[in-house]
């Protein structure tokens, strides 16, 4: 994920939409700088949502992101504007943006305590209020869940990351991903027990605090 | 730390089938717990850890209430109702659209109502799409056809949203509804869904975004009949005019990607009505099989390959949609938009024709590709197609006529090609075999088909002469050209003005837009669209020719004359009266006595002339005819249309029995020739009736009228509009012997016969004029009563016919011993403002008598 930068043809390319069909393109190099301009967005955007700060004006994920996408790519009348195959490129880097944001963060805190049995009855499908109301070691364990079911399941994963960290709706992602709402919702229950099991072993292999 | 068996390590170790588990799993998900075992012992022996995964899996699903649940509502402001938006209560929140929230809300004034209003999102509300909006209401205001849904009110409020209300309704997206009606149902409902969409195209109005969820299939309180709505046309219209800064301001540009074509994919500026035919394409296929074709190449590719490839519908699939329809659905969503049906409405008549059992013009690809791969390798030789072809149309009676005798035409195709406008040099290259090839393409022995039908074939050579040809247009505009003729004798209009339309673009690539030649094809080409009852933009186009000519040529060349004596009947502003007289004899004097040119000039002027009973009119149609006799022959196709329009100036001159005299021979002629249901054979009879009717024979009237319907309604689809027309006439026949009681049903099967081909109101109008007349003749007052008030409602020109009917009502009222509702009625009609002032004085004057009298 982390590239060496000064390699990097788009090094303060501030061309968003270049950026965009170069990454879907397959450009790694694009996608990379893409990545580092949604990430500036959705830092600066993000440090006024996270607990203790301006708390009662929390956008989530899907706003945050829907901002970041206003921001990045509102472009002067009469100017060409996003293809729709693009969209998927952006909704990655910005699922990567979020993570590296909100994994940060969590890391930054006091990860040393772990919530155990007092992880909160309700943990909701947006990174944002997760990050919110779980502790800093589930929610990075929450994280690293997914990334092992990536292993076994890389579109379920995917539809997680989607929903969870940009905060699009079934219906969205299955548009992204090109397949039915049918699938999505299959691998979305999939992944969900998947992930609460994962989640489920974690704490029960724990010592008790 | 535990290490169990069931650890989180890497769960690759335990060699379990992961599709099968989440397969497994995601159907005991569908069914109740107690069946789970069942389901999971099936494959408990095979596959003993997967299985056990699964059914831990399904534990911990279990319990997964608050894991990763939807999201709560935000409480800010975006998340409740608003209070007010603009005049409107809103109730509840619908749901999100790709252009805003919709709400369904109260109305209360003028009157109470739930409405539905879409409020833009951010991003969309710039002042330059509120401007928009707000034009846009006006216009939207007019699109008033009943599948489409009305827009009512369009307005921002205080802070500055924009909002949009429309009637507001509860159904089912049409995809949905339709699994629960048969194959054939199905159809219907789609066919309905195009013609409501053509009707807002033929209104200058592209949807671009549609999709199930946007036609909304609903029965009314009480109806047992379905009733469609399409959502969001005037919106994306309305949003597509306000610019391009629409489709990077929102997170959903227009067009949803499973059911956009691939032009809006690739963002191009081009887009036209043939875009909706692709999702249209989409959304059938979905309502016969529940699915999406899915396409050779993912959508995320470069899309590119989408128009290289012929797409394939997954073969699950294909098995529902059989021959035809699979045909009909690739057609529409062809990646090349040239090869897609080119209206909503075309589209419609296919699956008409395949609900009748016809034909349908969606051709298998595979012989298109085939013979233009043949065609484009020999660039030259294109004229000696359409020649050939020529050949075999004009000069062999049917196209039963076996190959053997279509090779012995290439000798005659050589002589004829002398006769063609082709440069010389350009004939002496062509290659014989190519017409082998050709042929060869059509061979049933080969192809294993039968030889198509000649229009089927025209049309066919009409789409490789574009394409084999876009390298030499030269060719192309000789070829096209010349397809275009013969499709326009046959009365294949609608395929006459595109083959012109093609040929005048090929001959302004090759030639410039200046040429005459395009111009000539331009007239064609408007010509056809006519015939073809096309009429948008007719006049508008006409002057423009008008124009270019007279910028660019002398004012006897031939071009400009032609195109004046078009302008005479298309755009009669340019062409005033004595000037539009005097062009057959400038045609004559410019040396072109005899020649095409002269005898066109001669038929229209002197249509023209003899319709405002100019007695010049006839004289010139006599001296056209003559030489059309000469030209084309006694039964000529030409100088038969001469004698129906002279029999027409005769009948306009009251002289009957002449005009009866030569449409009867004429019609004679026609229908031994060209069969009894052809345009040309119709129109004859038409007239033939007409002056027997006026001229004091109404039996023979009647029954050439009653011969007339026969004729237009045997075949399906019926030949309209003279299906149209022999109802008409009956009515009239019946009328004319005092017999209105029969009368009635045929002024009624006119009525709807315009009512189903038009939905421009002022055509309706004088059949129902006509019908309420006829129903007080044969003593049905109350049911004429009913049918005036429908008439009343719709406003428009034609007031004699309305006066008429007004006044013949009230007179059976009065006689009724109801004057007081006679006269309501009048005074009713005097307040309503209809009519113009001689006609509102004829009113004045019958209620002064009514009011007068005892």
């Amino acid at each position: 994920m982390e590239h060496q930068s000064d390699q990097n043809p788009y090094e303060g390319s501030g061309d968003v939409t270049r950026l965009l069909s170069a990454s879907s393109g397959g450009d790694e190099a694009a996608r990379d700088r893409l990545v580092e301009v949604v990430y500036a967005e959705i830092h600066r955007m993000a440090r006024g949502q996270m607990r203790g700060e301006r708390a009662e004006h929390t956008l989530g994920a899907t706003g945050l992101v829907h901002e970041t996408f206003l921001k990045l790519f509102k472009a002067p009348a009469g100017e060409g504007g996003m293809m729709w195959s693009d969209r998927r490129a952006f909704f990655t880097a910005a699922v990567t943006a979020m993570r590296r944001v909100l994994v940060d963060h969590a890391r930054a805190r006091d990860a040393q305590k772990r919530g155990g049995r007092n992880r909160p009855a309700r943990i909701e499908a947006d990174a944002i209020a997760a990050a919110n109301s779980m502790s800093s070691a589930d929610f990075l364990a929450l994280d690293e869940a997914i990334s092992r079911l990536e292993e076994i399941d890389r579109r379920a994963a995917e539809v997680v990351r989607l929903r969870f960290y940009a905060g699009r709706e079934i219906k969205e992602v299955a548009e992204l991903l090109g397949v039915s709402d049918r699938t999505v919702k299959r691998d979305w229950e999939f992944a969900r027990a998947t992930l609460f099991e994962s989640m489920s072993h974690d704490a029960a292999s724990e010592p008790e605090a | 730390m535990n290490r169990s068996s069931r650890s989180t390590g890497s769960p690759l170790a335990d060699a379990i089938d992961w599709s099968l588990a989440k397969r497994l799993f995601s159907e005991a998900l569908e069914l109740p717990a107690e069946e789970h075992d069942a389901l999971l012992s099936a494959h408990r022996a095979e596959h003993r850890a997967t299985v056990q995964r699964v059914a831990s899996l399904l534990e911990a699903h279990g319990r997964t209430d608050g894991f990763l649940v939807e999201p709560k509502p935000r409480d800010d402001a975006d998340a409740s109702l608003p209070n007010r938006i603009g005049p409107y209560t809103p109730l509840e929140r619908l749901g999100e659209g790709g252009f805003g929230v919709v709400y369904r809300a109260t109305q209360t004034e003028p009157i109470a109502r739930d409405v539905a209003i879409k409020v833009l999102r951010t991003g969309l509300d710039t002042p330059e799409v509120v401007a928009r909006f707000r034009d846009e209401r006006q216009y939207l205001a007019q699109l008033d056809h009943s599948d489409v849904v009305t827009i009512f009110d369009a307005g921002v409020t205080e802070d500055g949203t924009a909002y949009l209300v429309m009637e507001y309704f509860e159904g089912d997206p049409v995809t949905n509804f339709a699994a629960r009606l048969t194959l054939s149902e199905r159809l219907r409902l789609f066919a309905r869904v195009c013609r409501a969409v053509h009707a807002v195209h033929q209104r200058g109005v592209m949807h671009r975004d549609l999709k199930p969820s946007n036609i909304i299939v609903h029965h009314a309180p009480g109806d047992d009949t379905p009733r469609v709505r399409i959502i969001d046309f005037g919106i994306a219209a309305a949003v597509q005019r306000a610019g391009r800064d629409t489709m990077t301001a929102v997170g959903a540009p227009l067009g949803t990607p499973r059911y956009a074509s691939p032009e809006q994919a690739r963002g191009d500026a081009g887009v036209d009505t043939r875009t909706d035919v692709y999702s249209l394409g989409m959304i059938l296929c979905e309502m016969l099989t529940g699915k999406l074709p899915r396409q050779a190449s993912s959508r995320d590719a470069p899309v590119d390959t989408q128009a290289d490839r012929p797409s394939t519908l997954h073969p699950p699939e294909r098995s529902r949609l059989r021959g035809d329809l699979d045909r009909i659905v690739l057609k529409a969503i062809d990646g090349t938009i040239d090869r897609r049906y080119d209206s909503a409405a075309s589209l419609a008549d296919d699956v008409g024709r395949y609900l009748r059992g016809e034909p349908v013009l969606a051709t298998k690809p595979s012989v298109l590709y085939t013979a233009s791969k043949f065609v484009a390798r020999r660039r030259t030789a294109s004229a000696l197609i359409g020649v050939a072809l020529l050949a075999i149309v004009s000069g062999l009676a049917t196209l039963s006529i076996g190959i053997e005798r279509a090779r012995s035409a290439e000798r005659d195709v050589r002589s004829a090609l002398d006769r063609v406008s082709v440069e010389r040099d350009r004939a002496d290259a062509i290659n014989a075999f190519l017409l082998g090839d050709v042929i060869d393409s059509l061979n049933p022995d080969v192809t294993g088909q039968p030889i198509p039908p000649t229009n089927a074939l025209l049309a066919r050579m009409s789409d490789l002469g574009d394409e084999a040809f876009a390298d030499n247009p030269a060719t192309a505009q000789a070829l096209l050209g010349r397809v275009g003729h013969a499709q326009r004798s046959l009365g294949l209009y609608a395929d006459a003005a595109r083959s012109h339309e093609r040929e005048a673009e090929a001959s302004s690539r090759a030639f410039g837009t200046h040429d005459e030649r395009t111009l000539y094809a331009r007239i064609d080409a408007l010509l056809s669209r006519l015939s073809a009852r096309s009429f948008d933009g007719a006049e508008r186009e006409m002057v423009e020719i008008v124009r270019l000519t007279q910028d660019h040529f002398a004012p006897d060349h031939p071009v400009a004359l032609r195109a004046q004596v078009h302008a005479s009947h298309i755009a009669p502003d340019v062409v005033a009266g004595e000037d539009a007289a005097e062009l057959p004899g400038r045609i004559e004097h410019a040396g072109l006595a005899g020649s095409d040119l002269h005898i066109e000039s001669l038929m229209i002027i002197g249509d023209l002339l003899a319709r405002s009973g100019d007695p010049r009119g006839l004289d010139m149609l006599l001296r056209g005819v003559e030489l059309a006799a000469r030209t084309h022959g006694a039964s000529g196709v030409v100088t038969l249309d001469f004698a129906n329009r002279i029999g027409r100036a005769l009948r306009a001159l009251d002289r009957h029995e002449e005009a009866i005299a030569l449409l009867e021979e004429s019609y004679a002629d026609a229908r031994r020739v060209y069969g009894p249901g052809t345009q040309l054979t119709l129109a004859l009879l038409t007239q033939l009736s007409l002056a027997a009717l006026l001229g004091d024979r109404p039996d023979e009237g009647l029954g050439h009228a009653q011969e007339l319907y026969a004729n237009a309604t045997e075949n399906t689809p019926p030949n309209e509009p003279f299906a149209s027309i022999g109802a008409m006439l009956i009515a009239r026949g019946h009328e004319e012997l005092g017999h209105y009681e029969e009368a009635v049903p045929w002024r009624r099967e006119r009525l709807d016969r315009m009512l189903v081909a038009t939905t421009r109101v002022d055509e309706h109008h004088v059949p129902r004029a006509r019908l309420v007349t006829t129903l007080v003749r044969a003593d049905r007052i109350a049911e004429a009563e009913t049918e005036f008030q429908d008439l009343r409602k719709a406003g428009g020109p034609h007031e004699q016919f309305r006066l008429s009917a007004a006044l013949t009502l009230a007179q059976a009222l009065k006689e009724a011993d109801r004057a007081g509702d006679a006269l309501s009625l009048l005074e009713a009609e005097r307040d309503s403002d209809a009519y113009t002032s001689d006609l509102a004085e004829t009113l004045q004057t019958r209620i002064e008598a009514l009011s007068d009298a005892p």
